[in-house]
């Protein structure tokens, strides 16, 4: 991918795309239309290494319904497993709760890391 | 169920009163079972719950009853046998309420899973079905609904809003007013929380007049 001027756009659009592959797994890109259980694809953290290249860290946000007890705790390890499938560069996985307006989910935040460059 | 003891019998151009010890749940149209009260035994089907004497029927085949003579406690239902004054008796008048409005599969659906069975996780979600079938039933006769049917959901809100309360005692196992999570994942919810939701679903509580 070349890093245009929507070079940001673009790397988040493709980790996204990437996600929507997966079979059993409902994402969204926009927090407003969040129906869990679901990934959630959050902003992405961006460190540029020169002026074209950079490395691009986007959260993925397992979400899960109801209180937290061992069926959710299931329910999102088999999600984020299926990210791990995926073979995306997946880096990280570690439970969280999840704030969407003035609601929390128990969910997994799970780390995917892409480099982006000409 | 709920069974109430019986002081006073009487019948009268086909309606037999029976009146209790204590005050009751039972309410005009819905089934009662008298035993231990012989020429009376069997389910019935309430036709009225008087406060008076009751004194028969005219001829447009109306309850009349003596307003003088107040008489707290009684149940009238039809019953063909000869007249008989009002007396002393014994029995009993057992009501019994087994709503099956949803079932386990909707809660298990509600849930997001199904449930082992036999596992005592079965055995809670059964007893929480049952649970909020009669809380359901009960908190809507309170209100002054009447539900016909103990086997058919009245309409949509209601059978929605009986799941989510079964669904909710189901995950409230273990919990006292916060529901048991995993540390990491807590998120603070309190029981009850979408009480508010399901009782407007049941469409209780709200002002009855009796």
């Amino acid at each position: 991918m070349t890093a245009t001027v929507n070079a940001f756009t673009l790397g988040y659009d493709n980790v996204v795309d990437k996600l929507q592959t997966i079979t059993g797994l409902t994402v969204f890109d926009d927090p407003r239309n969040l129906n869990p259980p679901c990934a959630f694809v959050d902003a992405p953290v961006i460190r540029m290494n020169s002026n074209l290249v950079f490395d691009m860290t986007v959260t993925v946000r397992i979400i899960g319904t109801g209180p937290a007890d061992y069926k959710c705790l299931t329910k999102l390890l088999e999600l984020a497993d299926l990210v791990r499938r995926a073979q995306i560069g997946l880096t990280d996985v570690r439970p969280a709760v999840t704030t969407i307006g003035a609601q929390e989910y128990a969910s997994y935040e799970l780390t995917i890391g892409a480099k982006i460059g000409p | 169920m709920a069974t109430y003891t019986i002081v006073n019998k009487q019948v009268q151009d086909n309606y037999a009163v029976l009146q209790t010890l204590t005050a009751n749940e039972i309410v005009t149209g819905q089934s009662v079972t008298v035993s231990g009260l012989a020429g009376f035994n069997g389910t019935h089907v309430v036709v009225d719950c008087p406060q008076f004497l009751f004194t028969g029927i005219d001829t447009a085949g109306d309850l009349q009853y003596n307003t003088s003579v107040l008489i707290p406690n009684q149940v009238l239902f039809a019953l063909t046998t000869d007249d008989l004054d009002r007396t002393a008796a014994a029995g009993t008048i057992t009501y019994t309420l087994t709503c099956t409005w949803v079932t386990i599969a909707d809660v298990e659906d509600w849930l997001g899973f199904t449930v082992t069975n036999p596992s005592s996780d079965y055995d809670l979600l059964t007893i929480a079905v049952a649970a909020a079938n009669a809380y359901a039933y009960r908190k809507r006769q309170e209100a002054g609904y009447f539900d016909a049917s103990l086997g058919t959901v009245p309409s949509q809100d209601v059978r929605l809003g009986t799941i989510m309360y079964a669904g909710a005692l189901y995950r409230e196992r273990g919990s006292i007013d916060q529901y048991a999570s995993f540390d990491p994942l807590a998120t603070g919810t309190p029981t009850g929380g979408s009480m508010g939701q399901i009782m407007r679903l049941l469409g209780v509580n709200r002002a009855a007049v009796y």
